[in-house]
């Protein structure tokens, strides 16, 4: 998109068109979805660059409410020292998280990721044809694929099953994103049987979205497969 | 953020005239017009609003099995989440902001009280109140901004919450960067294309919005 679209689209969603350039601009999108497709892409990634800053302003500000209410805040005050001290350890911290904390999801991920395995392609085994076709689709990596069949299959079908290999897909195809409400659906699911796998991928989930303390919190059951593997990654975010 | 310095005072004294003038006109509704969102777009707004508020989220915390620490966290989710609602317009306006964030917050802590890694270590009998937020897909969403955001540099992230946020003219941005304004209109071009791209690429679809 060249630069006068980009900065016309902005002068729109800022609300500083001239009453008769907007209803112009308004009879182009209705005319045309590409155009409309583009000013929804602009809306979207202001609102991500405003709900960032916002974000910010508030991290800071509770930074400055603590410091000025210490004995509130959320670290009991034992003396000033120490809340030097902790302050140059968070800074150390921020510090290593910028240079490392990308580097540091990958080769996490690359340790201990490996995608499920899927379910096996047999009669019998998978009643409904097109859960086993995607199925097919998910083990030869097709993720795409597997995803887009799933989810005509999921608007109908709530079980766990679904929600956990339509979310196995997503975290394999790099969309943990989508993954994750989709393994918390199958988490919610009373004795289900993914709930180890799911738990698992829930954690791997965070871990590449360099979400860590998310990651810490997720349960790992002592009686799954997973937990040595579990602990060993947990340790490894500290 | 640089504000200009009537904008706190314009904030105390609309809400000093709705404290004073509202029972007269609004009876018991008054009171739900201290504060609109976007005022805490203000820092000094939403200072105020922290110290005001902050206080009774942490006591319901603490008295339920949480630190002051876990009280910051939600309370802080919370704020986002309010920002983000009201952002998108799922917020009324009369809607008691400070009310608001609070059940958010409270709804935020009773989902982790119950969430699996504490069964183990805590019993506490709850239930969640209202749905006040919009759990999971507003989770996901928020997820989703931030990932988006997390991709800007420090330089691209410098001008445009100055731009998008503040709501500074370029002229301005440009001045206060020692920039000329026209290298500041294309560099603001060139970090908005990054997340063009990003937006558009494998892996950073949207989650759906709820109109």
């Amino acid at each position: 998109m060249d630069q006068g679209k980009f900065e016309q689209i902005e002068s729109y969603l800022m609300k500083n068109m001239a009453p008769d350039e907007k209803a112009e601009f308004e009879r182009q999108m209705a005319n045309d979805a590409e155009l409309r497709n583009e000013v929804e892409r602009q809306r979207e990634n202001m609102l991500a660059v405003e709900f960032g800053a916002f974000s910010g302003s508030v991290t800071r500000v509770a930074k400055q409410y603590q410091q000025e209410n210490p004995s509130i805040g959320p670290t009991r005050s034992k003396g000033h020292y120490w809340a030097i001290a902790a302050g140059f350890a968070a800074l150390l911290a921020v510090t290593i998280w910028a240079v490392t904390g990308s580097n540091r999801s990958e080769s996490l991920m690359a340790e201990y990721y490996q995608p499920d395995l899927g379910l096996p392609v047999v009669m019998g085994v998978i009643d409904d044809p097109v859960f086993a076709d995607a199925m097919v689709d998910y083990k030869v990596g097709e993720y795409d694929e597997a995803i887009g069949k799933w989810s005509t299959i999921s608007q109908d079908v709530q079980n766990d099953t679904l929600s956990y290999y339509l979310a196995s897909a997503y975290l394999a195809n790099g969309q943990p994103i989508k993954a994750i409400p989709l393994f918390k659906q199958t988490l919610d699911q009373p004795g289900s049987a993914f709930e180890h796998q799911a738990a698992w991928y829930l954690l791997l989930s965070r871990v590449s979205l360099e979400q860590w303390r998310a990651a810490k919190a997720i349960y790992i059951d002592q009686n799954s497969p997973y937990s040595q593997q579990a602990r060993e990654l947990r340790a490894k975010l500290d | 953020m640089e504000l200009p310095p009537w904008s706190l005072l314009m904030h105390r004294v609309r809400k000093l005239r709705i404290i004073v003038i509202g029972p007269v006109l609004w009876g018991d509704h008054y009171n739900r017009m201290e504060y609109s969102v976007l005022d805490m777009n203000d820092p000094g707004v939403l200072k105020e609003f922290y110290s005001e508020h902050f206080p009774s989220v942490r006591t319901y915390v603490l008295q339920n099995s949480g630190s002051a620490q876990d009280a910051q966290d939600v309370f802080q989710e919370a704020l986002v989440a309010t920002w983000l609602n009201a952002k998108q317009g799922k917020l009324q306006p009369e809607s008691n902001l400070g009310g608001y964030v609070f059940r958010i917050a409270k709804n935020k802590w009773l989902d982790r009280v119950r969430s699996a890694a504490y069964k183990n270590e805590i019993r506490v009998e709850v239930e969640r109140q209202d749905h006040t937020d919009n759990g999971v897909d507003q989770e996901a969403r928020i997820e989703h901004l931030q990932h988006i955001y997390a991709q800007l540099d420090g330089r691209c992230k410098q001008i445009l919450d100055r731009f998008y946020y503040e709501k500074k003219d370029l002229a301005t941005i440009a001045e206060e960067l020692g920039v000329d304004i026209n290298s500041m209109r294309t560099i603001k071009y060139r970090c908005m294309m990054k997340l063009r791209k990003l937006h558009g690429s494998k892996g950073t679809s949207l989650p759906q919005k709820e109109e």
